[in-house]
């Protein structure tokens, strides 16, 4: 089917002569403007939430000078911070501002580090920070991919086997504990038990997470077991609902191999889902990531964020939850222009 | 003033082993006196059996080794973080442990709430005690290479204690007078006081109140006398050190490098760090760790009684605390002795409403009783019959909510409603939760100040900066225009020193505006591999002392 229709209203001679209406390329590029529609809503998603942060973190009471000097802060200091950090301007002020420093790529510095007298950038703090939180978040999802799709299969191509009764238990039961709660029995088990792995991931400056592997078991097989379990129950029941197609059960008619069966029929249709799922599963790791890395102390941006929220570090604080936005939202915008290239029924619905 | 000769680091550990010892037994042996005491209706507050046995952690003995690195953990300050004496940076414990490593005070404190020297050889004052003359050591460089002398203490005090940026800034200019500061030659230098204070040098000993070199405008740099030179800073992450090869300690400090991790975001995470051989001293241990881990053969616990505690504040000059008669029913509620075993695990010692139980001053013969009816009589007598209040408090320090919430239970007995607030860590010490205006509410106070001196003049008197209890606002105060406290304060003479001081704890004691239910010690865990680095009764690791630690094979 073609991606490219015509109005029915419009004569399709008018068509070629007339000049290219936004409708007209609408209708032409229907894939280009959905993805465009798409980023357009994803930015105003970003920039709603960044002042619905931006919002909260001021309500909050204390201010970050009070925080940090705590019962050391004298009137005088106080106020003397307080007009450095420019807390004397209205809050729309402030906020603007931020995002214009923001959008002429000016991260700032941290708040909190200008109260102790210094300035330490915000890219200075986060940047690290991201670097390891991506290294957490790309190794779980190189085993988390392969790892579901074993699962799902195992469990959808024998659904109400013993096999899928017992993943399927096992799956119910870890994904109703929350991280915190699995990443301490791991501690518990690996650290206090057999004494294999260490509790705590500390780095020292400008060391890679990879240089001492062991301080990454422990996270990433929190993340793996919490995302593993939702992850394989989505899969199998994808993979249950297309086994029991006529198109499945034809071709089991006609002899195909099983092998073939999977890998021609089903693994193919479970595509689209799966491309979602593992949207999910980045979606989950903003989140995830935050506990689990205060579980283990790891030195990623959900310490960083988390330690900055504790001292009101506005501008800190800002900047991270802006990125983990946008970065939310475009995961979603991909995942959907995947699903649609994958999937031809959804092409047709834009079409 | 006598002024003690410099001992070397190891001969100060020897002496204030002996001195713990001899502490240890006395307080048992007042314990046993005063379990003899209690009557039928009354209990007065037991030492003996309440509390763990005190150690001061690794091993002693041993020929030190040299070399090696030393990794201490503490908990994250973030950006916050801050190396400079000059700003309103040093507000976390692992702030003034880089400060304690790479500068040096004129004096630094020992057991009983006195000071040795440091900086400063000796010392010596008027019979008011209102003009302090300084000795100050020769042969001493600053990192740099330069020359230490008259001249950097003169800077310094003028420059940095005299700064509002500092935040020891408001106890220092109470007590100072800073234009009047001068040098008498290059290495003596002569500091004129407001008030009479014979405890004078050891309100020195907080890192706020140490010496850089004269002309320094940067003061992040970190260039002191300090047995440790700056390497490398990363705020919220790790600072470390090397060893000042120049150092005026003859041989140290042993180590090679000290590392400063300040990455971990909770308690247990520390404790973790140590577990797992990422660091090798924990200063200042969460007390509950501490219990967890005691048998934990990987580890030594180091715990010794200490100057600090936590206490309940009865603001003085309004509402129902501003009645005496109040006060001194408040004094009767707590039956103290589960706030140290249960709130605090053991790490502490039963307080009698007086600051600073390691000074030689405190008033330990001073018993507080649990009388709950002679509170309640008392309560109805001036009015208060079925007092309802609030009592602020927070989980800013171990202990704190579990006091409160011990002091909510035993205050039912007295007729007495105590509703708990309990607010968060991060702004229970702002104003925005109503910090220095709340009527009842928890404090605590842990810090390198030992002494009496150093207490009220930071706290009782007026215009301190944590006065709490609002004395400067009231009628109420020690004497007229308060007098006691003052005589106290300037008296040179130990024996009367005493006297005065009893006085003054007296008063604190029966109808003082805060409750003192225990004092908290300094509690340490190390690795079992460090040596030469103690907890003592100064501060914890003894007084952040890690020139003198070594690692053992």
């Amino acid at each position: 089917m073609s991606l490219v229709s015509v109005s029915p209203e419009s004569p399709a001679g008018e068509v070629a002569a007339a000049p290219p209406s936004r409708t007209r390329l609408r209708h032409r590029f229907p894939l280009a403007f959905y993805v465009l529609r798409r980023v357009l809503a994803g930015v105003v998603t970003v920039l709603i939430a960044s002042a619905v942060i931006f919002a909260a973190i001021t309500l909050l009471p204390g201010n970050v000078a009070q925080i940090i000097l705590g019962r050391n802060a004298t009137p005088q200091t106080v106020s003397a911070i307080e007009q450095q950090l420019n807390q004397g301007h209205p809050a729309w002020d402030r906020y603007l501002h931020f995002m214009g420093h923001l959008f002429s790529g000016h991260l700032g510095y941290s708040t909190a580090g200008l109260v102790a007298g210094q300035n330490t950038s915000v890219g200075s703090i986060i940047g690290p920070a991201f670097a390891h939180s991506a290294v957490l978040a790309v190794i779980t999802m190189l085993l988390f991919i392969p790892m579901v799709i074993i699962l799902g299969l195992a469990a959808g191509l024998r659904a109400g086997s013993a096999r899928d009764t017992t993943i399927s238990v096992t799956s119910l039961a870890i994904s109703s504990l929350p991280e915190f709660l699995v990443g301490t029995l791991l501690i518990v088990l690996f650290f206090d038990r057999l004494h294999l792995l260490p509790p705590v991931s500390s780095l020292a400056p400008g060391e890679s997470p990879l240089s001492n592997v062991k301080i990454l078991v422990l996270p990433v097989l929190t993340l793996l077991l919490v995302s593993l379990a939702f992850g394989s129950r989505v899969l199998r029941a994808c993979v249950a609902d297309i086994v029991s197609q006529d198109y499945v059960v034809l071709a089991r008619i006609n002899g195909y191999s099983k092998r073939r069966i999977v890998f021609r029929y089903v693994l193919p249709n479970a595509l689209p889902p799966t491309i979602q799922l593992i949207a999910q599963q980045l979606q989950y790791l903003i989140g995830g990531l935050v506990v689990v890395e205060s579980v283990f102390d790891y030195p990623g941006i959900g310490t960083a964020l988390v330690n900055a929220i504790s001292v009101h570090d506005v501008q800190v604080v800002m900047v991270v939850s802006i990125f983990l936005a946008a970065f939310y939202v475009l995961i979603n915008v991909v995942a959907d222009v995947v699903a649609i290239l994958l999937d031809s029924r959804v092409r047709t619905t834009i079409s | 003033m006598e002024s003690n000769p410099f001992e070397s680091a190891l001969e100060t550990e020897i002496s204030r082993r002996s001195f713990l010892g001899r502490g240890a037994l006395g307080v048992g042996a007042m314990g046993l006196v005063l379990a003899g005491c209690g009557s039928s209706s009354t209990t007065p507050a037991k030492t003996a059996q309440i509390g763990r046995a005190l150690s001061s952690g690794p091993q002693t003995g041993g020929t030190p080794v040299k070399g090696g690195t030393l990794r201490l953990g503490f908990i994250t300050g973030g950006p916050a973080e801050s190396i400079s004496l000059f700003d309103a940076g040093l507000v976390g414990t692992g702030d003034f442990t880089r400060a304690y490593a790479l500068f040096d005070g004129l004096v630094i404190p020992t057991p009983g709430g006195t000071v040795g020297p440091a900086l400063a050889t000796s010392w010596d004052t008027n019979s008011d005690a209102t003009l302090w003359t300084f000795h100050l050591r020769h042969d001493v460089e600053f990192h740099n290479g330069k020359p230490f002398g008259a001249d950097d203490v003169v800077y310094t005090i003028q420059h940095l204690w005299n700064n509002p940026k500092n935040i020891y800034n408001a106890a220092l200019a109470t007590m100072i007078d800073f234009p009047g500061v001068r040098k008498l030659d290059n290495y003596t230098v002569q500091v004129p006081l407001k008030l009479g204070i014979a405890q004078f040098p050891s309100t020195l000993c907080l890192p706020q109140a140490y010496i850089g070199a004269a002309g320094t405008t940067n003061w992040g740099d970190g260039n002191g006398t300090g047995p440790f030179t700056l390497e490398s800073f990363h705020p919220g992450v790790q600072s470390v050190f090397g060893a000042n090869k120049n150092y005026w300690q003859e041989g140290l400090p042993y180590i090679d490098t000290l590392v400063i991790n300040t990455s971990y975001t909770t308690e247990s995470d520390r404790m973790n760090g140590l577990l797992a051989n990422d660091i090798d001293i924990v200063p200042g241990v969460d007390p509950g760790l501490a219990a967890a881990n005691a048998s934990n053969g990987t580890i030594v616990i180091g715990n010794q009684a200490g100057p600090g505690f936590v206490d309940l504040n009865m603001r003085s000059d309004v509402g129902v605390f501003a009645d005496p008669q109040v006060r001194k029913a408040f004094h009767l509620i707590p039956e103290r002795a589960p706030y140290i075993t249960d709130a605090l695990n053991g790490y502490g010692t039963i307080g009698n409403d007086c600051p600073c139980n390691t000074d030689q001053f405190h008033a330990s013969d001073l018993i507080s009783v649990h009388d709950p009816e002679q509170a309640k009589s008392i309560l109805k007598a001036a009015g208060h019959e079925n007092l309802t209040i609030t009592l602020a408090t927070s989980p800013v320090v171990p202990g704190l909510v579990p006091i409160a919430t011990l002091f909510k239970q035993q205050a039912q007995a007295a007729g007495v409603n105590v509703s708990l607030r309990v607010f968060p860590t991060a702004t229970y010490l702002t104003s925005a939760t109503g910090f220095f205006k709340r009527e009842f509410d928890m404090e605590f106070y842990t810090t390198g100040c030992n002494s009496l001196a150093s207490y009220y003049v930071t706290s009782g008197i007026k215009g301190a900066i944590y006065d709490m209890a609002h004395w400067g606002d009231g009628s109420a105060t020690y004497g007229p225009n308060n007098s006691l406290l003052f005589d106290a304060l300037k008296e040179t003479d130990d024996s009367s020193a005493t006297e005065k001081w009893h006085a003054v704890q007296s008063y604190d004691h029966t109808e003082g505006a805060w409750i003192i239910p225990a004092n908290t010690n300094w509690v340490d865990a190390y690795a079992t591999h460090v040596r030469g680095v103690h907890t003592t009764s100064v501060l914890l690791c003894g007084n952040f002392n890690f020139a003198g630690a070594w690692i053992a094979s």
